[in-house]
């Protein structure tokens, strides 16, 4: 289980999210295949189709950044001092 | 305002060394870094070669906190059931080790502090500053901070170089993903699984069946007292992914007989991805503009050679190269210094790999084909063995000898 993976890492909440799907880009196919490829499953496909994001347990590799663009996602590195901080790495 | 001579932007191998370096020189520094502490967002597979990085920082590895010396390494042919090793025991010439980057990296920025370099965490820097073509600062929340020269060494995925028009967009060609498990394993169970004498460590790659036939790979290190295990994955090959949830492609390797055996009862203690630049051998990025530096992930240097993967020490060295271009006071230097070294000229040496190593058929085919042929060479069966030449055409029959020889000849081009 992802959750179970994710609740082994140090991960202090930002006060805003920092990846926000654009407005009426939920449809997009790069973030469709987000789903399977974002390695902390942060990525849901609703019933509608449309795809949405949480940030929680995000481990800021950039995969979406690269998969999706800058065109459909707002994506900026989490506030300092928020967000996964690795113990191990 | 105070103004600093140099501000780096990140806390990582490439910028942790720069600064070392500038502060060993009497050159005020402050490093900028987004965690709580210096490696707080740094991940590696991985190991790290000492002998190209050991004569730039000569006074620094007899106290580094490294894991394990690397002494047995070797690569895993991965078939849907079974897989074919090879292991080198005794022969590895080369020095490495494996390491973990909060430890390692926390460590450095603590020797770069004693040498003089201000280290400031919690410091997200949001943009490079500009005035008349110049980089002259970096944007922290709603306060500018100025200096002479800025080094960005901010990691695999570099917003800043990318925002002021350095480099051109991140492209999914030049990356891959890379995930990894630390799991936690006594240090008498791990010498025991992997026959290590204390202090020694074992470096295992994998290809194959891991990665479902697909442009990567997994790996496998020892620490001292945990195992780093992981996948990675080129990210031309997301793009039109149709295998399984990435992060179950990793419970998948590890319930594999061949890594099930040597984890067990462990436990993981984190979970970790990052990106690792692998755009390597086409060309080096623009590393020099007015003002501005780039080392590191940041500038991509970093080079998957299919059967080891570098980067930190070619991390360690480009910091090593921006502070002394600036400690010499010519900064444009800097380019020349990397293109007359190592890392220059491995990347020039490798130039062909990424195109090789893009070949489906090293994942697809390979690995369950010397899988299937050991596996039928080994069967004794009851109504008499097979004739090994009849064995031999029936696993590689005249047309894929052809294409075997094909890839053969590309390997003239590494």
């Amino acid at each position: 289980m992802i959750e179970e993976k994710l609740s082994k890492n140090v991960f202090k909440k930002g006060e805003s999210p920092h990846i926000q799907i654009k407005n009426g880009c939920g449809f997009n196919m790069g973030l469709k295949a987000m789903v399977k490829l974002c390695p902390a499953g942060l990525y849901r496909e609703g019933e509608d189709g449309t795809v949405t994001v949480s940030v929680d347990g995000c481990l800021e590799c950039g995969t979406c950044r690269i998969i999706c663009g800058g065109e459909i996602l707002f994506w900026r590195y989490p506030a300092g001092g928020t967000g996964v901080q690795y113990r191990f790495g | 305002m105070e103004k600093f001579s140099v501000i780096v932007v990140g806390a990582g191998l490439a910028g942790l060394a720069c600064a070392y370096t500038l502060a060993r020189g009497d050159i005020d520094v402050l490093v900028l870094e987004r965690g709580d502490y210096a490696g707080a967002k740094n991940v590696t597979g991985g190991r790290l070669y000492v002998e190209p990085v050991r004569s730039l920082f000569p006074e620094l590895w007899a106290k580094a906190p490294l894991e394990r010396k690397i002494t047995r390494e070797g690569f895993t042919l991965v078939g849907k059931e079974g897989s074919v090793s090879v292991e080198l025991a005794g022969g590895v010439k080369v020095e490495s080790y494996s390491l973990l980057r909060a430890k390692f990296d926390r460590w450095l920025a603590d020797q770069a502090e004693s040498a003089g370099a201000m280290i400031m965490t919690k410091a997200l820097v949001s943009d490079l500053v500009e005035e008349n073509g110049r980089i002259i600062g970096v944007q922290v929340e709603d306060e500018v901070l100025q200096a002479d020269y800025i080094v960005c060494a901010e990691g695999a995925l570099s917003l800043l170089a990318e925002g002021v028009g350095l480099h051109p967009p991140v492209k999914c060609e030049n990356m891959a993903l890379g995930i990894k498990e630390v799991i936690s394993i006594s240090r008498e169970a791990l010498e025991e699984r992997f026959l290590l004498p204390p202090g020694e460590g074992v470096a295992r790659l994998f290809v194959g069946e891991v990665t479902e036939g697909n442009f990567g790979g997994g790996f496998l290190y020892t620490n001292q007292e945990s195992i780093s295990l992981g996948l990675v994955i080129a990210c031309e090959t997301l793009t039109s992914w149709r295998g399984m949830e990435i992060y179950k492609l990793l419970d998948n390797f590890k319930s594999r007989p061949e890594i099930a055996a040597v984890i067990r009862g462990g436990e993981t203690v984190e979970y970790a991805a990052h990106l690792v630049p692998e755009g390597g051998g086409k060309g080096l990025l623009p590393l020099y503009r007015p003002g501005l530096m780039v080392v590191g992930d940041a500038a991509g240097f970093a080079l998957n050679l299919g059967f080891t993967v570098r980067g930190m020490d070619y991390a360690l060295a480009s910091g090593y190269y921006a502070a002394q271009a600036i400690l010499k006071k010519r900064p444009e230097d800097y380019e020349k210094l990397v293109a007359a070294s190592f890392v220059a000229k491995d990347f020039e040496n490798f130039r062909s790999m990424r195109d090789f190593l893009g070949r489906e058929r090293l994942y697809a085919y390979y690995p369950q084909k010397i899988v299937d042929f050991m596996s039928d060479l080994y069967t004794i069966p009851a109504e008499g063995k097979e004739r090994i030449f009849s064995l031999l055409r029936r696993h590689f029959p005249w047309r894929e000898l052809w294409r075997v020889w094909q890839d053969f000849c590309e390997l003239r081009r590494l």
